[in-house]
């Protein structure tokens, strides 16, 4: 009876153990980035100084006060940065660029860029033309799309956090990564019953222009 | 009987080879690529691109931010703006949208911008790089 009763003791000790290391674990995994990234102002936001001298150009290209520029779905900390840029125009508009720290595109009219598909991924990437050194990637959704997961060159899977754009059917995030099994390589997105609606490979081939 | 049924495949065979060739014409009719006005304008170039073919001029004026911009066809396709090394080893690129313009930072006098297509098809590219800021 008092063995048992050890046995017991110990199997219950054994188990909160386990739930509690599985606990803290995922503690620990979440707190990289506990939760989407903010929708702010990129005035307030940590932005590349190349960046911030480009963003009063292309947003007087499509017509948008470049203070009221927002940035949506910025990389995790610690990765080079990579973000969403979004702007409204005098007609209500919304305008999406895809900017990393050395780079940005031009404002699209967010509308226009599903006509094709549910979900837009813009990839960049440098190097060496032998050598991958950083891939990093910008994807937008429509209200299609409730989740999208990313597949990585290194074989693990996670779920991506979508930035939401306020007053919008639109959404965001971006990934950035300097370690060859992190570079992204596969991105999927699936609608709220599950269905899986859109695949999109990331190039990993060098460029050699 | 015999021959007349020979003839009657003589006759489809025909038939078939007409609508054949009606519908190539139609098809190459539908998916004709968009006249492009090619001049001075598009600095770098206005050709077709190979699969992992990229073109490239060198930094206008020195200056640290150049850009590029680009249309191409077929439009549902993205090509890449890229930044490379004098020598033309490159740096950095970024998939752009049909006439979207890519801005690249902190590029030395000496450093190059041009397109780079990643499709697995030949692409139509204007190609234009310019100083940006």
């Amino acid at each position: 009876m008092r063995l048992k009763t050890i046995r017991t003791a110990i199997a219950v000790a054994l188990l909160g153990a386990a739930i509690g290391a599985t606990y803290l674990g995922l503690g620990a995994a979440q707190a990289t980035r506990p939760s989407a990234a903010p929708f702010r102002r990129l005035v307030s936001a940590p932005a590349p100084p190349g960046l911030r001298d480009a963003i009063p150009v292309i947003a007087k290209k499509a017509g948008i006060d470049p203070a009221a520029v927002s940035e949506a779905g910025v990389a995790a900390p610690g990765t080079p940065y990579r973000s969403t840029l979004v702007g409204t125009d005098h007609s209500g508009r919304i305008w999406v660029a895809f900017a990393s720290a050395y780079s940005t595109t031009s404002f699209s009219l967010a509308s226009s860029l599903f006509a094709h598909r549910p979900m837009v991924v813009l990839q960049g990437t440098r190097g060496t033309p032998s050598q991958l050194r950083e891939v990093g990637f910008s994807v937008v959704v429509n209200a299609s799309v409730t989740r999208v997961e990313l597949e990585t060159a290194g074989g693990s899977t996670n779920s991506l956090l979508l930035t939401r754009w306020p007053n919008t059917p639109y959404a965001s995030a971006s990934v950035s990564a300097t370690s060859k099994e992190d570079f992204p390589k596969t991105v999927r997105a699936y609608n709220a019953a599950g269905r899986l609606v859109d695949v999109q490979q990331v190039d990993l081939t060098p460029i050699q222009p | 009987m015999r021959r007349g049924f020979v003839i009657v495949r003589r006759t489809s065979a025909a038939q078939l080879a007409a609508l054949a060739i009606a519908c190539t014409a139609v098809a190459a009719l539908a998916t004709a690529r968009p006249a492009y006005a090619c001049g001075a304008y598009w600095t770098v170039g206005c050709q077709y691109y190979g699969f992992h073919e990229g073109h490239s001029v060198t930094n206008q004026n020195g200056n640290s931010h150049e850009d590029v911009y680009t249309t191409f066809s077929p439009s549902n396709v993205s090509i890449t703006g890229v930044h490379t090394t004098a020598g033309g080893s490159w740096v950095d690129s970024q998939a752009m949208l049909y006439g979207d313009t890519v801005i690249f930072f902190g590029e030395a006098a000496t450093d190059k911008n041009g397109c780079f297509n990643p499709n697995s098809q030949t692409v139509f590219v204007n190609c234009r790089a310019a100083d940006a800021v």
